[in-house]
């Protein structure tokens, strides 16, 4: 995604995939996540989502996944808390 | 994007999602809505390669209906004669509408009938052409500008054009006088909208008499009545005699209710059975 390059480079920083999950969420519509390893347990109230570093848990209200696909994950929803775990 | 969706039971769904993405699947539309169940949708060209990797599995996959804007147009596509129909008859109907296809002169001043049907015509409304609101406004005042009209309306309803034009109850051309009943008989019924009624319903009266007169003051009567009668005649030919009382409701404009011929003394006796509609001015 163009805006997370963009984001990487003022914090001059690397946004390949070597650099671990990176994540916008936008208030009540959903979020958007890339350098996703796979997809763990996911309900309409909680996605795991598994990074390189460890899950991502976000929780929220009527979650959906609009789009799954080589490391990338639409959400969908209200997002109310992403929660990082190590491994 | 053609997508398709499929639903997925099993125990722990969520495997099954990463034996998609294994296989480099891209999944839209991802739910869980019960604990072993997924639905998701997939690119249509990934359709048959979806039903192969769960072919023998421990997982129920089903595709489910088509949706979305390419379900929509598909199944307009397959209904194409219905849908075409349809658009056509709705424009046949919107075109129609603008037209007067049938004109109607109601009201107390229906005798006007002619010179309302031309005026309207001198103002561009006739029947098969297009109806304008302004000429209509023009076809009003000059309607109402007819004498004793003291109302007028023009009402599109679908493509028939109603004309309510109404006279003034005083006019010249009301007749004045009393309701009278035209032969005798019993009173059916009796309508009165300006007068004094001297007979009620089911009231047997005579031929000439009055059924409703004028109020005090007033010479005009706005009323209606109708008279049932049974006439009998005998003779020797029982369809002559038949034919006699026939012609003497028809001479009335009455409406033949029953009609019976019987033998009687060596004769025949024959019976009808008639309504008389009389009215004043209405």
């Amino acid at each position: 995604m163009r805006l997370f390059e963009e984001i990487m480079a003022q914090l001059d920083a690397d946004g390949g995939e070597g650099r671990g999950a990176l994540y916008v969420v936008a208030e009540g519509r959903g979020g958007y996540f890339e350098n996703v390893k796979d997809l763990g347990a996911f309900s309409s109230q909680e996605v795991c989502l598994i990074v390189k570093k460890g899950k991502l848990r976000v929780c929220g209200k009527n979650l959906r996944v609009d789009k799954y696909r080589e490391g990338d994950v639409l959400l969908h929803g209200e997002i109310l808390s992403v929660a990082r775990e190590e491994n | 994007m053609r997508l398709v969706r499929f639903e997925l039971e099993g125990i722990s769904p969520e495997n099954a999602v990463k034996r998609l993405k294994r296989e480099k699947i891209e999944l839209f539309y991802l739910q869980k809505p019960r604990k072993n169940r997924v639905s998701f949708c997939v690119e249509r060209k990934y359709r048959k390669k979806v039903f192969t990797i769960f072919s023998r599995s421990c997982y129920n996959i089903l595709e489910a209906k088509p949706f979305g804007l390419y379900a929509f147009f598909r199944a307009v596509l397959s209904r194409a004669g219905v849908f075409v129909g349809a658009v056509l008859f709705l424009a046949l109907c919107l075109f129609s509408d603008c037209f007067v296809l049938r004109i109607k002169v109601e009201g107390t001043g229906n005798y006007y009938g002619e010179t309302v049907l031309s005026l309207l015509e001198e103002n561009g409304i006739a029947v098969g052409r297009a109806y304008k609101a302004d000429a209509a406004e023009e076809a009003t005042a000059r309607i109402l500008a007819l004498p004793d009209v003291e109302f007028c309306t023009l009402k599109k309803e679908g493509s028939v054009l109603c004309v309510e034009v109404r006279v003034s109850p005083s006019s010249s051309l009301a007749a004045a006088g009393s309701l009278c009943a035209p032969a005798a008989g019993k009173v059916y019924s009796l309508t009165v909208l300006r007068g004094n009624a001297l007979v009620s319903e089911g009231e047997e009266v005579e031929a000439g008499r009055e059924l409703v007169s004028a109020a005090e003051g007033e010479k005009i009567v706005l009323a209606g009545a109708q008279i049932l009668c049974s006439r009998s005649a005998q003779g020797a030919d029982g369809d002559a005699a038949l034919s006699l009382l026939l012609l003497e409701a028809e001479r009335l404009g009455a409406e033949v209710l029953s009609s019976r011929v019987e033998e009687e003394g060596g004769g025949f006796r024959a019976e009808l059975e008639y309504r008389i509609t009389v009215r004043k001015n209405i």
